[in-house]
């Protein structure tokens, strides 16, 4: 009976009982794998603004390097899923960089219509002011478009950008609030 | 780096199921990490060292047979 009782099933083992057995041995990766792969998928395939194959190479590419770092994963306080975040993010960055400002990325025109009403920038849109909106937006420093993207586009809570930025909640809301105060100012500009 | 175009037909940029498990693949990822963490052992004649060592211990043999 006891033998039983010392059993542990794969569900109901902690994600922190999994990846310090993924530690020892990476077979165990596959726990983690399962449970994160849809949602680093779906991150990146809507980075990449819907480009499957890319998304399928660079999620496998994430993996690889998350597995073949994973001794030197830390838990302090944030999921290990923000960690992943922060692989996929780099990766992604990486592949625009590549690209060399060829690459073009199709965002909803309703998280789009989203971050302007939070920028204040309200009232009725027209084809060509949002065409002028897209230009000033692709005119910012990359930094500051990848949190605007990971806000609007992929509608990330603060918490998961402070996360994935390893920064607190408050910074994260600060950090995108000044990057649509600077855009407000220059949609006002062109006006 | 990249450019953001407004994508006007409303069609929502999410992967479907299918598309997902088209490339959920743990075993790809399993060999994968083999190959990339798998220590390559070097050809015998790629060692100098070891090379030399085969080369003197051939010319003791030789010198004993030959005694």
């Amino acid at each position: 009976m006891s033998l039983f009782k010392k059993r542990k099933s794969k569900d109901a083992m902690s994600e922190a009982e999994v990846i310090a057995l993924a530690k020892t041995d990476v077979r165990h990766f596959g726990q983690l794998y399962e449970a994160y792969f849809n949602t680093i998928f779906r991150f990146i395939y809507k980075r990449l603004g819907g480009n499957e194959a890319e998304a399928g190479d660079l999620c496998q590419q994430t993996f690889l390097k998350a597995m073949a770092n994973i001794h030197r994963y830390e838990d302090r306080g944030l999921s290990f899923c923000s960690w992943l975040y922060r692989i996929a993010q780099n990766e992604v960055n990486m592949f625009f960089r590549k690209q060399q400002g060829n690459y073009t990325v199709e965002i909803e025109e309703r998280t789009f219509a989203g971050m302007l009403e939070e920028a204040g920038i309200n009232g009725y849109m027209t084809q060509e002011s949002q065409e002028i909106l897209i230009r000033l937006l692709n005119d910012m420093e990359q930094e500051h478009l990848d949190l605007i993207e990971l806000r609007f586009f992929q509608e990330l809570s603060f918490k998961e950008i402070a996360d994935i930025y390893n920064i607190t909640e408050a910074n994260a809301k600060m950090r995108v609030y000044r990057i649509l105060e600077k855009l407000q100012k220059k949609w006002n500009e062109t006006k | 780096m990249r450019k953001f175009i407004v994508n006007r037909n409303s069609k929502k940029i999410t992967p479907s199921k299918v598309q997902m498990d088209r490339y959920r693949d743990f075993s790809r990822l399993y060999t994968d990490y083999e190959l990339l963490t798998k220590k390559r052992t070097k050809p015998i004649y790629k060692d100098p060292k070891l090379y030399l060592l085969f080369v003197i211990i051939g010319i003791l043999i030789l010198l004993l047979m030959l005694q």
